[in-house]
């Protein structure tokens, strides 16, 4: 692009020679930097408006060629970001649909939701800041929190944020040599142009056709599932796993199932939690001893609910003085206390809960802790529970 | 497109293209170097749906998914070295 403009001058200069090309040394070079490599600036970056899908460099749609062009940095490693945080609470998924739906492609003016430059910006630094928020409630109730990602991301924002007042113009800048151009002989301002669309077809055909088989399987599924057939909730992640498993297998031999890898691993982990779920979710275990010998120190349970009836006790002063433990992970506590018993209820719920003590005392948040007491008088016995949940409620009752 | 991305897009001794060649050294427009990334991560999820339907069958305990579990991968891994011994053998 560059070395066109030399060309022109000197076609230009065989017909009208400039004055200035007697002197040699007025001649300004038109060698620049563009031969030290693309590398963009702060403010390049920062204008997102200049962000277009890449046509060339696509798995799925372009969404992580474009930007790995835009940030000047290999692709490989913003389409490893997009599976990874596709994991965190879809955050990945969320960005690039984001991406898919709101930056055009390369030569395109328009994206599949046309906003303007400035709406477009704002939209994406809005979607992106849902998959922070995405990223980071995926991870309540976990034993760690990704404060890392969500100091980055909220560095990024506010980076983003600030410098829209200080912004360059983004319009390209005419190069020094255009003021030598000839009479009638326009130069052309350096603009970006995207590289040659490879003519050969290597685009994700398989991705298309699977998505579309799986849909008409997930359909088929449907319909046998309403007419009565049995069929497991995780069947349908299953299948939509088998359909991408068969489809990456026929796409090992006759290529192109770009896009399946990640498909299938999103696929794969909505079977882990849909079986997890029909496996474990409906647990319920509940206790009912019926003398303070039987009644336990601890309880728990993983996911589910738990209920501990302790009003069939009938010696409740066998219970005097003892701490009984209930823990879980997700789901419900229930503890049912006798009445005529002095309670002490220590309640501790390390993520998104709430709880319920003795109809008086309730609450929620995440990660709530408290304590409350039933009174039942001078002489009754007392007993202390020792409630705790990672997620889910927690209710101690009396009767 | 730097040869990393096309070993990730074509698998391993992929050359780019829809048209290889064969043993005698003649084109042929269906025939392709098995892609090792597709082939393994096929496998791999191939066993998953296997472990489920041994899981919601209730033909294996809930217990024996620490030993199932691996299974699938160790599978894809092993397939994937195969493909990868067999097409370096087929380049020589």
């Amino acid at each position: 692009m560059v070395r066109d403009v030399p060309s022109q001058q000197a076609g230009a200069m065989t017909t009208t020679p400039p004055p200035s090309s007697a002197d040699p040394s007025a001649d300004p070079a038109p060698e620049g930097p563009a031969d030290d490599g693309p590398r963009v600036s702060r403010d390049e970056v920062r204008d997102l408006g200049r962000l277009r899908r890449s046509v060339a460099d696509r798995k799925v749609a372009g969404v992580a060629g474009g930007l790995a062009r835009h940030l000047d940095i290999d692709p490989i490693i913003l389409r490893v970001g997009f599976v990874v945080l596709a994991f965190f609470g879809g955050a990945g998924l969320i960005l690039y649909a984001a991406g898919w739906a709101l930056v055009p492609e390369e030569g395109q003016q328009r994206a599949a939701v046309h906003l303007d430059e400035r709406s477009r910006t704002i939209a994406l630094v809005a979607l992106g800041v849902v998959a922070a928020l995405a990223l980071v409630g995926d991870s309540w109730g976990a034993y760690w929190f990704p404060w890392p990602l969500a100091i980055i991301g909220l560095i990024a924002f506010v980076w983003l944020s600030r410098s829209r007042d200080g912004r360059q113009p983004s319009a390209p800048v005419a190069p020094d040599h255009a003021a030598n151009a000839p009479e009638g002989g326009a130069v052309p301002a350096p603009a970006y142009v995207p590289p040659p669309r490879d003519p050969r077809k290597r685009g994700p055909k398989l991705f298309w056709f699977t998505l579309l088989l799986i849909a008409v399987a997930e359909g088929v599924l449907g319909i046998l599932d309403g007419a009565g057939v049995p069929v497991v909730d995780s069947a349908y992640a299953a299948l939509a796993v088998g359909i991408i498993a068969l489809m990456l297998l026929v796409g090992s031999v006759v290529g192109r199932a770009g896009g399946l890898i990640a498909l299938g691993l999103v696929a794969s982990l909505g079977l882990a939690a849909a079986t997890a779920s029909d496996r474990w979710e409906g647990d319920r275990f509940e206790h009912h001893p019926t003398s303070a010998d039987e009644v336990q120190d601890v309880y728990t349970i993983g996911n589910g609910s738990l209920v501990v009836d302790l009003t069939d006790v009938t010696d409740v002063e066998g219970l005097d003085g003892r701490t009984v433990r209930v823990t879980g992970e997700v789901g419900e506590l229930v503890i049912r206390v006798p009445e005529e018993m002095d309670v002490q209820a220590d309640v501790d719920i390390d993520g998104p809960g709430g709880y319920d003590l003795f109809d008086r005392h309730t609450g929620g948040g995440f990660g709530s802790s408290t304590a409350a007491q039933h009174d039942a008088g001078d002489d009754a016995p007392s007993l202390t529970i020792d409630a705790d949940l990672e997620l889910g409620q927690i209710t101690i009752e009396t009767e | 497109m730097s040869e990393h991305e096309h070993e990730q897009e074509y698998g391993y001794g992929y050359e780019p293209g829809y048209q290889t060649q064969d043993d005698e050294g003649t084109l042929s427009s269906w025939q392709h170097p098995v892609n090792v990334g597709h082939l393994v991560m096929g496998i791999a999820f191939a066993g998953m749906v296997l472990v489920w339907a041994l899981i919601a069958g209730d033909v294996v305990a809930d217990e024996d998914l620490r030993w199932l579990m691996p299974i699938p991968w160790v599978s894809a891994g092993a397939a994937g070295l195969v493909a990868m011994a067999v097409g370096a053998r087929r380049r020589t």
